[in-house]
């Protein structure tokens, strides 16, 4: 029961690699291309219909909380505000279920790493909130200087954080999976599993940082939205419970996996051969999944 | 059981959950003429929050409305790249692809804070006596707008005297997009000439 459990939570935790563009602003690549991608893979048809679900919420969610930063707006009241601080929260949460936001490199970082709940946790957290924060940032960088907060711009400048934040992901996964495949040979040399250490908490920080440097389109909209209105404040307010919704969607993508690498462990943990091997290619393949996404990543920056 | 759970963590299939940025009410007329098909006429209205977003950037003036020049540049900076996308139209004449080559009469405006994009898509298709089915379906394949009916009347059919027609909504599934997660709600139309 726990088992099938942890395999539906799995669910929302992969999730697509592609950074989605603007189709409005940016270039993109035609819908042929894109449609032969489409056929290769097909999802059983109940996962349509929870999808169809979440869009839908999004879609209401989306509408409450214009509607409701208006109504802030006139009455100042603070009981709406509350209560717009918990719809943003939501959607915050749903927000990050989507493409994006981190969670497969999250996912593939504890596959490959050793870790904690509460390194999770202090994961899920910096990506959550550094997604948001560059989001208000860049807004607020252009708000005080050309003054144009246009989503042109922000695209623009977005480009740049993307680069330099792909480039560091492949770093990093290049460097844990060199680090793998040295253990690997290691081991094979001592035929002895080494104790394992539980790193401190300090070295998911570069990983955490580099993942959540791009900012969230979605905040980016809501600030712009509330600059429209000249309340440029409650947009503040807005992006903390939208980072802090994010943050407990990537938190829980990183506790589910440490939950399901955990108990395959605990299942594999009498037969110590096939678990030190195990180890070893949990540790291998999650940084070669990093070190892969990051470069299609980048890829796909320079290929648009 | 631990076979599936060893596979299943060890490749991770990418799942892909909704993720939309932009919200779309489409609202659509089918045009005829007397010949046949003339093409669709597409009312596109916007949610607030991305509405917003194009409306700083191109009403200019501020003054709520879009003027003949800010149209123009609405047009240019937040429409025509749609170009790329197929205007995230897909049509089909007797099961065959439609190539969409232009798009016409351009024209957005601002409704209470909540913009609306209007244009027309050409797609001429001659009436015979054997009956032609014409299927429209209008999705973003990325997924970062969702379209959706408009729940208000979504079609309209205008200059029909020469055509005998019925429609029907149906959940196109050969168009399902986004990895086959998501399944579009297509409007199919047959029609042909009045005997």
């Amino acid at each position: 029961m726990r088992k099938i459990f942890i395999l539906m939570s799995l669910f929302f935790v992969f999730n697509s690699v592609i950074a989605q563009e603007n189709p409005f602003l940016s270039k993109g690549k035609s819908t042929s291309e894109r449609k032969e991608k489409r056929k290769t893979l097909r999802y059983p048809g109940f996962t349509q219909k929870i999808i169809g679900k979440i869009a839908l919420l999004q879609r209401s969610l989306n509408k409450r909380l214009a509607e409701l930063t208006k109504k802030v707006k006139e009455t100042k009241s603070t009981k709406l505000l509350f209560f717009m601080i918990f719809i943003t929260y939501i959607y915050g949460i749903i927000h990050a279920l989507g493409p994006g936001h981190g969670k497969t490199l999250t996912f593939s970082y504890f596959l490959s790493e050793e870790t904690n709940i509460k390194k999770g946790i202090t994961v899920g957290c910096i990506i959550g909130f550094l997604h948001a924060f560059s989001a208000l940032a860049l807004v607020l960088i252009l708000y005080f200087t050309i003054k144009k907060v246009y989503l042109h711009n922000i695209e623009s400048m977005n480009r740049v954080i993307k680069i330099i934040s792909y480039s560091l992901i492949s770093i990093i996964g290049l460097l844990l999976l060199i680090k793998g495949l040295y253990n690997l040979k290691k081991d094979r040399n001592f035929e002895k599993k080494e104790i394992e250490n539980l790193q401190s908490t300090k070295s998911i920080i570069p990983f955490s940082i580099a993942v959540g440097l791009i900012p969230c389109t979605g905040t980016t909209i809501v600030l712009l939205f509330s600059l429209s209105l000249g309340v440029l404040k409650i947009g503040i307010i807005s992006t903390i419970f939208m980072a802090l919704g994010m943050a407990t969607t990537i938190s829980s993508v990183g506790i589910l996996t440490i939950l399901a690498k955990d108990n395959v462990k605990r299942i594999l943990s009498k037969r110590s051969k096939l678990y030190s091997l195990l180890q070893e290619i949990f540790s291998v393949s999650g940084a070669f999944l990093i070190f892969a996404l990051g470069i299609i990543l980048l890829l796909g920056v320079y290929l648009r | 059981m631990k076979c599936i759970f060893l596979i299943v963590i060890s490749f991770p299939p990418f799942f892909l959950v909704a993720h939309p940025h932009v919200f779309i009410d489409n609202r659509v007329s089918v045009l005829f003429n007397e010949k046949g098909l003339a093409g669709f006429k597409h009312e596109w209205t916007f949610d607030e929050m991305f509405s917003s977003t194009i409306i700083q950037e191109f009403d200019l003036n501020a003054d709520g409305k879009f003027d003949e020049k800010e149209i123009k540049d609405v047009e240019k900076g937040a429409f025509s790249n749609l170009k790329e996308y197929n205007y995230f139209v897909n049509i089909t004449i007797n099961g065959k692809q439609f190539k969409i080559q232009e798009i016409k009469d351009f024209y957005a405006e601002i409704n209470s804070g909540v913009m609306v994009y209007e244009f027309f898509l050409p797609c001429e298709a001659t009436a015979t006596l054997g009956s032609k089915e014409v299927k429209i379906a209008v999705y973003d394949p990325t997924y970062f707008v969702q379209i959706i009916w408009v729940s208000e009347d979504p079609f309209s059919f205008k200059d029909t005297s020469n055509v005998e027609l019925g429609y029907k909504v149906i959940e196109d599934e050969k168009n399902s997009y986004y990895y086959g997660q998501i399944i579009p709600e297509a409007l199919k139309i047959k029609f042909r000439k009045k005997p």
